[in-house]
């Protein structure tokens, strides 16, 4: 998953106010982030529905979201990015999903519309998922297995649901070949099958161990072939979770009810605490996190979604009124190691200013946790660790006599004036200071940098290019995972098949790492979960394709007036899904 | 009178007509590539690359992609992606890039927001503005006349976003006294409606009347001087008969000149507003787009706002030519 | 309406905001038009004024590198020392930081603003120079050839006029960009000098047409004058009856436009801006810091209100200024 919110907010234009008195932050949050620790279990194919009650929680109210970001869409096939899967989850039920463990906030995965989380063939090419019987749309219609095939087939008509993820394209059965059901011989293709109507079976081109945590993307909700309307069909689809849409107005405004014929009993994750949600997007940011801030009247019932603005730290009354936790992305600073020379590379983690750069880029303690692994605390796997100068903190260059060290070395080495190059926005004044400050810190450490402009538009399409004519900061250098597991960071991320895909992190062609990824990545999930943090280990130590500068954590504020708001680690989102009214 | 109604009208229509030939060389002759924003930044491979032109017409000479767009406006068109056959109904303006929705749908969903706004807005600078304006017109030279006038001078040389931000700040976050700023369709409730933009209305018109005051001011002055007021006034008529009788009348003539094109630019100029108060209007509709390319998007709108001018000057010059027989002459 | 839009001209001109006769005559005869306005003005307090006041943010302007000398600071350099790590500046004004410093970043507030005032007096001026340029010729030629030239030319003015100006401001700062060969290869000071470059083509492309057509409106009642008529008689050439004959009699309607045009302008640079359309980094501009700065303003209030300051005291000058000169070319004010 790529790192969408950042860019998004950026753009708004802001409004804001802080306390009176001293222009310095006198009453900040915490700034204690948990670093989560190691966990043993990833999933659980036995978890049943109804999901436990939650202590003091009360029925009924609506809950308001207001929030500054634009979704991509709704439609199910086409949503790909965190904030558009955590609200359809309110309202699309997958074959799996994620249940938040009752004390960690930890996600496990467990069936959702499936029995199980999928029976794998001898030769891992073919799936098998049983369904849950007795399943109902919205409007009381059963859910038909021929419809989670629907669903599937949808998903390959990806120049019309062009947002989605593409993970079927790659992996499964005729995937780089079949258009979809909407061209001709759309009907006909051979990767889903369902011989009875509670079971799917899925075929595959290439082994996908990862199928089941594929499979709780909103892509894999049911689908009945005659209400598809394809674009819009996200105006007025058929619900399968507690929820379901009553109006839908693209970029402003989704208004859910509650849907009657969702059965608790066979839902081991979400509750229906509150009658409706209302989430109205495109809202100025630092004015709507103010009023929920103020939570008066309504707007107690509120919350957002983005994390809080650094300049309204001086107005939080009340510490528990911001959501604290995990989310599932790294950011690094990239750097093309067929490019830059090992030895060089490590000059360029001294030399980088992540404190300065921490400030310039408006990074609070809160949302920015300094990174010292490849691995995000939000994934299950991760282990803590350090390697000295690689921390996530630290002046860099802009201390003279670390420049000057670095200069030194650079001199040893034979790499005087060593040319880095890389993309950055210039019509945004954020990235373009950061630019500005990074330029100034290089050049002294004895580095000649040069810098390429270009729109915010553009920006994504140019650096996403692996064989770019910069050496320094091409994607992905900030990376999410799409389900919480090892296998989402270190094959897609560091293994030599990753440039052809597009998604190499330093650009590495090492068979010895190949090897070494590949053993782990066919271990059995739970085995896996000790062994990914020493791969993480190696690459950095060995390799190091990126400097880690800090893993995105959540910290968002809520109204006084909601109970039971957690953090979901998968997507860095609040869980709405068990989310109530104190006083309804 | 004919004659020149209908030289206006051809006029205005060749304008329209150079308008959509300006948009569309500038924004698909200009050096961006629409098929590779539509194929994205991920998963872009040649061929589905090249799908996309083929399916947009992106491939074919600019002289015939413009054809095609302008027949679409008049009688619709259809694209093939995926295999799924999308109908664009005349007035068809294209897909959006981004979204894959009509763009002639995007556009009527947001434009009642802008012309809530608006009319609004209208209302407020009519009364209010002009109003003000005639009564510092009266007082002319005094105290009060200038007080009045040298505060809407002030007023409106303070950038009109910080002034929007700050009293919709304290007037309805801070010390909520207004309303906040929302939109709800009229048809649906026109209470909230009416209470959704209350704020906006009162702080775009209350920034705005400075002017309008001004304007009217400056014209009933003139009027006020006029022979015509002398005899009314020698005829022993009340000050208050000659001043909202007699003089308004013709002093507001040129008001509401400006007023007429005033309105079509505002459709298009709301946009502090519409940022500032989080309407979903055709204003944030551009900023937004902007952010992507989203190029279908953009040039519908400039093309909308285009035609909206276009109509309005017209209509002023219509109306004028009736009021002033001499205009014909021009 | 929410900009200033440079084609405010239109009707104003004919209803001078405050065209009552409430100054002293001081007219000989015999002086020309612009010499009795001239002395007019000089007896004018408010004008006298707003004039020292517009030439005091024009000493700023070029006086800046100097007066950020004099404090000691300068406009790129970063000083995160002075900001905590929530990114709050850790000190008010003082004596290095003259107006404090900017959150986040810790660039010098001082400096910032010095320069920039720069970009909003330069894109003003230069804008209304080539608007009014471009205008006067357009309306001299139309109103005086007539025939084609004139149907053509007031055609073009008709267009221009109908187009959405601050829509296609915002549309068209990226694509000129774009059509300037990119932003590929250039510096970020270079790049922000193409912005600025932009935004004045912008600003005085919409600029012109207003003030074409009042030019044309007067030619075509002046072309009829026995002046005209006469030096055309003897055989004067077309350019000298333009500029030796007409021009000197247009100069009133020009000081008018160009009066108003210039506070338009500024208001313009600075909301453009704000929108982020307009200038960018590095170069600072007004318009940029308030777009930042609206965020911060209680925590690092000179921040926020010393540019929002600056554009209201100079368009309030120039636009007070701009009554002042439309009364004293005004001829009903005369006696």
């Amino acid at each position: 998953m790529q790192w969408k919110r950042i860019t998004a907010v950026s753009a708004t234009v802001m409004l804001a106010v802080a306390a009176c008195g001293s222009p310095s932050a006198s009453n900040k949050p915490g700034s204690d982030a948990t670093i989560g620790g190691a966990q043993v279990k990833a999933t659980d194919a036995t978890a049943k529905g109804p999901a436990p009650e939650i202590e003091g929680a009360k029925k009924g109210g609506t809950i308001s979201i207001l929030s500054d970001v634009v979704p991509d869409n709704f439609d199910p096939t086409d949503t790909y990015y965190v904030d558009g899967n955590q609200i359809e989850k309110l309202y699309f039920r997958a074959l799996t999903q994620y249940k938040l463990d009752e004390k960690t906030q930890k996600p496990i995965l467990v069936p959702d519309l499936a029995e199980d989380l999928g029976t794998k063939s001898a030769d891992g090419l073919t799936w098998t998922f049983k369904l849950k019987k007795g399943i109902k749309y919205d409007d009381g219609t059963p859910v038909k297995a021929v419809d989670y095939a629907y669903a599937i087939k949808r998903s390959f008509a990806h120049d019309l649901f062009d947002g989605g993820p593409t993970y079927q394209l790659q992996f499964f059965k005729d995937g780089d070949k079949y258009k979809g059901p909407f061209g001709p011989n759309g009907q006909n293709y051979s990767g889903v099958e369902t011989p009875d109507d509670s079971t799917l079976v899925i075929h595959l081109a290439k082994k996908f161990d990862d199928l089941p945590f594929y499979a709780a993307f909103p892509m894999f909700t049911p689908i009945p072939e005659k209400a598809d309307t394809k674009k819009e069909y996200e105006l007025k689809p058929k619900s399968t979770g507690p929820y379901k849409v009553a109006s839908l107005t693209p970029g402003a405004e989704l208004k859910l009810v509650k849907n009657t014929f969702w059965d608790p009993a066979t839902d081991p994750v979400r509750h229906q605490y509150v009658d409706g949600f209302d989430f109205k997007f495109a809202q100025d940011l630092v004015k709507v996190q103010r009023q929920i801030l103020a939570s008066s009247g309504t707007d107690a019932n509120a919350l957002n979604y983005t994390n809080l603005d650094a300049s309204l730290l001086n107005e939080v009354k009340d510490p528990t009124q911001i959501i604290k936790g995990d989310s599932p992305c790294v950011i690094t600073f990239s750097m093309d190691t067929r490019k830059i020379p090992f030895e060089v590379r490590k000059l360029i983690a001294e030399a980088y200013p992540i404190d300065d750069w921490r400030k310039v880029a408006g990074l609070t303690p809160d949302t920015a946790i300094p990174a010292s692994t490849y691995l995000p605390p939000a994934v299950p796997g991760f282990v803590k660790y350090e390697l000295p100068g690689l921390t996530g903190k630290g002046k860099g260059a802009s201390d003279p006599a670390i420049a000057q060290k670095v200069k030194d070395k650079l001199k040893e080495l034979g790499k005087e004036n060593f040319e880095l190059s890389w993309y950055y926005s210039n019509d945004n004044p954020i990235t373009t200071q950061v630019n500005a400050l990074r330029t100034q810190v290089f050049q002294k450490a004895g580095f000649k940098v040069r810098t390429i402009g270009v729109p915010s538009a553009k920006i994504r399409a140019l650096i996403g290019k692996q064989d770019g004519p910069v050496n320094i900061g091409k994607a992905p250098a900030n990376w999410c995972s799409d389900w919480p597991t090892g296998t989402s960071w270190f094959p897609v991320l560091y293994k030599s098949d990753a440039i052809a895909l597009g998604n190499s992190q330093g650009q590495l062609q090492d068979p010895k790492l190949d090897a070494e990824i590949d053993r782990v990545a066919a271990l059995s999930p739970d085995e896996q979960l000790k062994e990914w943090s020493k791969v993480d280990k190696m690459i950095m130590q060995d390799y190091l394709p990126s400097v880690p500068l800090y893993y995105a954590a959540s910290a968002f504020p809520v109204g006084k007036n909601i109970g039971h708001a957690v953090n979901d680690p998968t997507q860095g989102m609040p869980e709405f899904t068990s989310l109530y009214l104190k006083q309804p | 009178m004919l004659y020149f109604v209908a030289r206006r009208l051809v006029s205005a229509l060749s304008v329209v007509l150079v308008t959509l030939v300006a948009t569309f060389a500038l924004f698909f002759v200009a050096p961006t590539d629409p098929a590779a924003a539509i194929c994205g930044d991920r998963n872009c491979t040649q061929e589905r690359y090249n799908d996309i032109k083929e399916n947009l017409h992106l491939d074919r000479p600019k002289v015939q992609q413009f054809a095609e767009y302008t027949a679409g406006i008049f009688a619709g068109r259809t694209f093939t992606t995926s295999g799924v056959v999308q109908d664009c109904k005349a007035p068809c303006l294209g897909f959006s890039f981004k979204s894959n929705r009509p763009v002639t749908e995007m556009l009527s969903s947001r434009l009642p927001v802008t012309v809530s706004l608006v009319l609004g807005y209208a209302v407020i600078v009519l009364t209010v503005g002009v109003t003000i304006g005639s009564m510092a017109a009266k007082r002319r030279g005094t105290t009060a006349d200038r007080v009045l006038m040298s505060s809407t001078l002030v007023l409106s040389s303070i950038p009109y976003y910080i002034v929007a931000l700050m009293l919709s700040l304290y007037l309805t976050v801070l010390y909520p006294i207004l309303p906040r700023g929302g939109y709800v369709p009229l048809t649906e409730n026109p209470a909230k409606w009416f209470t959704g933009l209350l704020t906006p209305w009162l702080v775009l018109g209350i920034y705005s009347c400075t002017q309008y005051a001004r304007y009217s001011r400056g014209s009933m002055v003139e009027t006020l001087s006029e022979d015509y007021i002398r005899t009314a006034r020698a005829k022993g008529l009340s000050d208050r008969v000659v001043t909202y009788k007699h003089a308004l009348r013709s002093g507001l003539i040129p008001v509401v000149t400006i007023f007429g094109l005033d309105i079509a630019t505002s459709l298009a100029g709301a946009i502090f507003t519409e940022r500032i108060f989080d309407l979903p209007g055709l204003g944030n509709l551009v900023l937004e787009s902007l952010k992507n390319y989203d190029l279908p998007v953009i040039m519908g709108t400039v093309l909308i706002s285009s035609v909206i001018l276009v109509a309005m000057n017209f209509l002023v010059d219509v109306a004028y030519s009736v009021i002033d027989p001499r205009v014909r002459l021009a | 309406m929410s900009i200033g839009s440079p084609d405010s001209t239109v009707g104003v001109e004919d209803h001078p905001a405050s065209a009552e006769p409430v100054r002293p005559a001081s007219v000989a005869h015999g002086k020309s038009p612009t010499r009795i306005a001239m002395d007019r003005l000089r007896k004018d307090k408010v004008a006298i004024v707003c004039a020292s006041l517009v030439v005091f943010f024009i000493l700023i302007a070029v006086f800046a590198p100097l007066l950020v000398k004099l404090e000691g600071a300068d406009v790129g350099t970063f000083h995160t020392d002075l900001v905590d790590e929530f990114g709050y500046p850790t000190i008010l004004a003082n004596a290095e930081h003259w107006f404090g410093v900017e959150p986040k970043t810790g660039r010098d507030n001082f400096a910032r603003w010095v320069y920039g005032a720069q970009p909003s007096l330069i894109v003003a001026f230069v804008a209304t120079v080539i608007g009014t340029i471009v205008g006067v010729v357009a309306g001299l030629l139309a109103g005086f050839l007539g025939g084609w030239v004139d149907r053509i030319i007031s055609w073009v003015i008709d267009f221009v006029l109908s187009l959405p100006y601050l829509l296609f401001a915002i549309a068209m700062v990226p694509i000129v960009e774009s059509l300037r060969g990119g932003s590929f290869n250039l510096t970020p000071a270079e790049q922000s000098s193409t912005r600025f470059y932009v935004l004045i083509f912008v600003l005085s492309f919409f600029g012109w047409a207003g003030l074409a057509r009042i030019i044309r409106g007067e030619v075509l009642s002046l072309r009829e004058r026995e002046f005209v008529l006469a030096a055309k008689a003897i055989g004067v050439p077309t350019w000298q009856v333009l500029f030796k004959e007409l021009l000197p009699n247009l100069v009133a309607p020009i000081v008018i436009s160009a009066s108003l045009a210039l506070p338009a302008y500024v208001t313009a640079e600075a909301g453009l801006s704000f929108l982020g359309v307009g200038l960018i980094e590095p170069k600072p501009s007004w318009g940029q810091t308030i777009a930042n700065a609206t965020n911060w303003f209680k925590a690092d209030p000179l921040y926020l209100w010393l540019p929002v300051l600056g554009i209201t005291i100079l368009v309030l000058a120039l636009a007070l200024l701009g009554d002042a000169v439309r009364d004293a070319f005004d001829p009903k004010t005369r006696r």
